[in-house]
Formats: structure tokens, sequence, C-alpha cells
């Protein structure tokens, strides 16, 4: 029976503390849309997808009037791009991404992910084209997302894939740049790739302002009983359970990058403790792709030492400096641009390669 | 289906019965009670059955609720599920 403390409690949470669902999400393979006619494949993945999604917003919104609990987004996440369309006898691969958008929004849901490649192990020649088109794709549509995975613990980091991924960020952004370079708000680069205001917590805890000596540390005891809470509170674990700091969306964390308390070196630090990794970074149009490659390399680093899940979602805001806003709307609020170090670091990201796995990726 | 209702208020006279008549239009029965005064405020908690009412789930929340403010109350109502799923493994 449950007591008294607990029903009050959960009704308080609904009630007062707005509880939501995040996101449903729900997974449809296209590998049996493959199809070496590209309009033939586009046309099938359009299909499928409609048909097999065709009630998850209905439902969704079923659900969500019978437990009095809003989702707040219904997703679609595809088999990644780059595998379906390897088959197709073309060079642009722009069309699946329209292809997906338009199922997206025949379906409804606010977002469809798997314009994707991995490419941790090396690039095919689909998974190249799939990198190329990118930038066009993600100008071009509303709902699709992008991501690339190009490291993981076994098999090291791409750096081949890291260096283009700098130049497909700032390409994005280009693309984008009448809307503060929004579509790299769509575009995550990944290794180990799986699925309130987390700052004034942070500050709660005893922390002058987030960004300060200690907030690494706080972190890890707050990832810490987020992840623990998951686990008791869910008979089965899915996705990332963690403490997600995107930028953008923390009131928190806005108002400590804008006073400087918190750098770009600082976040880097906070996601050796926490899942996720470095997401809704905004730093200075003028950024080199080599910048941020490299700042891609840092992170894909930290998740492949520490067998980790790590993520940059960084947008060069076009035409803005420090000290400028950049405003992606909705959701996905708004995100101060932040200083990056001017050292150069093109002659390492040049180099490209690969960056070894490490010496415990051997377990097997 | 069983679900949980609570019913927060000023406290006065009537206020179970004026809830249990509301339940009972319905055809909602009440499995258990469970209610205290805090201060001024009345709160109760209460367990019922849903099985035999003609209203889809969700109507018969905002029908409950819209009543309740009718009567000076706000009236949540749940399915179990989901304090099952906050609070047992």
């Amino acid at each position: 029976m449950l007591s008294r403390n607990e029903i009050m409690q959960t009704i308080q949470m609904i009630d007062q503390q707005h509880l939501d669902i995040r996101t449903i999400t729900m997974g449809i393979s296209l590998l049996s849309c493959a199809d070496p006619d590209p309009e033939a494949c586009c046309r099938k993945i359009y299909d499928k997808i409609c048909r097999k999604a065709e009630r998850l917003v209905p439902v969704g919104e079923t659900i969500e009037a019978e437990f009095g609990i809003p989702i707040v987004n219904k997703r679609i996440s595809v088999t990644p791009i780059a595998l379906v369309a390897a088959g197709c006898e073309t060079s642009d691969y722009v069309p699946f991404a329209k292809a997906l958008d338009r199922a997206a929004k025949t379906c409804g849901v606010n977002f469809i992910g798997g314009y994707s490649a991995l490419v941790q192990k090396g690039m095919t020649e689909a998974d190249r084209k799939l990198m190329d088109a990118i930038p066009e794709a993600l100008a071009e549509t509303e709902f699709v997302c992008s991501s690339v995975n190009v490291g993981s613990t076994r098999a090291g980091i791409n750096m081949d894939a890291v260096r283009q991924m700098g130049q497909v960020v700032k390409k994005t952004a280009q693309r984008t740049a009448d809307r503060d370079g929004f579509g790299c708000a769509k575009l995550v680069v990944f290794c180990n790739a799986v699925g309130d205001s987390a700052a004034r917590i942070l500050e709660e805890m005893g922390l002058e302002v987030c960004g300060t000596h200690g907030t690494t540390a706080a972190l890890a005891l707050l990832n810490d009983a987020v992840k623990k809470g998951g686990v008791m509170a869910s008979s089965s674990v899915g996705g990332l359970s963690g403490a997600f700091i995107p930028v953008s969306e923390d009131e928190g964390m806005i108002a400590a990058a804008r006073s400087g308390a918190l750098t770009l070196d600082k976040l880097e630090a906070m996601t050796c403790v926490c899942s996720v990794g470095l997401d809704m970074i905004a730093v200075p149009g003028d950024t080199s792709a080599a910048t941020i490659s490299a700042i891609i390399a840092d992170e894909a680093a930290i998740g492949m030492v520490n067998n980790k899940t790590t993520a940059v979602r960084i947008i060069p805001a076009p035409g803005k400096g420090v000290g400028d806003t950049v405003e992606m709307g909705g959701l996905l609020g708004s995100a101060p641009v932040m200083p990056v170090h001017t050292g150069s670091v093109e002659d390492f990201i040049a180099r490209g390669g690969r960056i070894p796995a490490p010496l415990h990726s051997l377990k097997n | 289906m069983r679900a949980i209702v609570t019913v927060v208020g000023q406290d006065r006279v009537g206020i179970i019965a004026d809830v249990c008549t509301l339940l009972a239009k319905n055809q909602v029965n009440v499995l258990d009670i469970s209610q205290t005064v805090m201060q001024e405020y009345f709160t109760m908690i209460m367990m019922v059955d849903t099985e035999k009412t003609e209203l889809p789930f969700a109507q018969l929340v905002q029908c409950l609720q819209e009543e309740g403010k009718g009567l000076g109350l706000t009236i949540h109502v749940q399915r179990e599920d989901i304090f099952n799923a906050m609070h047992r493994i």
C-alpha cells in the first residue's frame, strides 16, 4: 500500500514542480528501404516511416491525457542513413534528409533522428557523402537531426573524421547564418554514441557561482544522485540518465557563462564526470574549423579514455563575438557566445589519421 | 482500474459527503479513505475503483476537477500506476 507521504510527494511533483516526460522515441529500421535507385529509396523511406509511425502522436496524446503527465516531445529515430543509402547510385544525399523531413511532418513528430554516420572505425564512401551533405540537409529541412560518431573506446578516435566535422560544423553555421547558425543545434558529434537548472542546484550545494572551483566535484555528486535515482525508479533503465547540462537551456548556466565565471575549459572538465558533453555551446563566428575540430577531439578523447558517451553540439555563430547572444528559440533557448583559445591547432588537426584505442579497450 | 483521488480545500461541513456524492454519481467505488485537517486545510486521499464508470478516464479526471472547483475544492484523480512507478521497484 502506498503511504500518504508518497502520494502527496507525487502529486506535488506533477502539480507544482511540473514533472513531465521529456520525450518518447519510436525506433524504425530502414534497412528494408535500400534500393539502387535513389528516388525509389526515398519513396520507400517516406512510406515506411509514415506507415509505422502513423499512430505515434495520437497514441502519445492519449497517454498524456490518461495519465495527466505531459510528454514534451515525440520523436522518431531511424537506422543511420549512411547505411541505408550506401547501395544507392547517387552522390547527393540531401534528398534523403528531405524524405525524412516530409515523413516527420506527415506524422506530426517534433524531431526525426538518424541522418547519421558511424565512422569511428573509418569512413566508407557513403559516410563521406553523408557528411558532405549535412550542411545543406540541415539548412533545408526543419525536423531532421544529424549525428556523427567519430570515436569509441574500442576503436579509438578517427581524426580524419574529426577534421572533416570541424568544417561541416562551420559550413552548417554559414548555411543557416540568417538564423544565428541554427543548423548546428541539430548536429551532434559523438564519441561512444548510445542516446530545473542544473547550475542553480550546484549553487544550492554551496558554490557561489557555477563554474568556480569545486563545480566538477559537486556535479559528480549530483549526477550520482540522478543516476541512482533513475535506477531505483525504473524497472528498465534506458538511454542516458544523468544530469544534462545544455548551456542554452539552463538559465543558471547562461548567467554563469555571461559573467565569465563559467568557461569552456571548466565545462570540458565537468563533462568528465557526467554524460553528454559540450552541449549547445555558442562560440565566435570567426572560430576556425580546426579549432572546432580540436574541441571535438578533446571531448572525444575524454569519452574514449573514460569509457563513456560524450558529445559536442557547438554553434560558431556567424557574425557574432564574445558578449553576444545566440537565440535558438523554443525549447532550445539562448546561448551566450563564449571565448575560445586563440592558439592555433591547424597543424595538429591537419595530421588526421587515428588516435588509437586505450589499453583498457583490450577486454576480449 | 484503480486510481488515487486527492482532495484539498478549506475545511467545512459536508466535504466528504460532497465528494462521495460526486464519485457515486459517476459510478466510482471508494475502496479506502485517509483524511486529516492540517491547520484549516482539509486534505483527503482516496483509493477508488473506476471499473464501472462509463466515462473514459481522461474525461472523468476533467469532470471531477471541474465539479470540484464548483465546490471550492482542488480534486486530482490519477491512475494508481503512476504512484507505483514512482515509488515501487
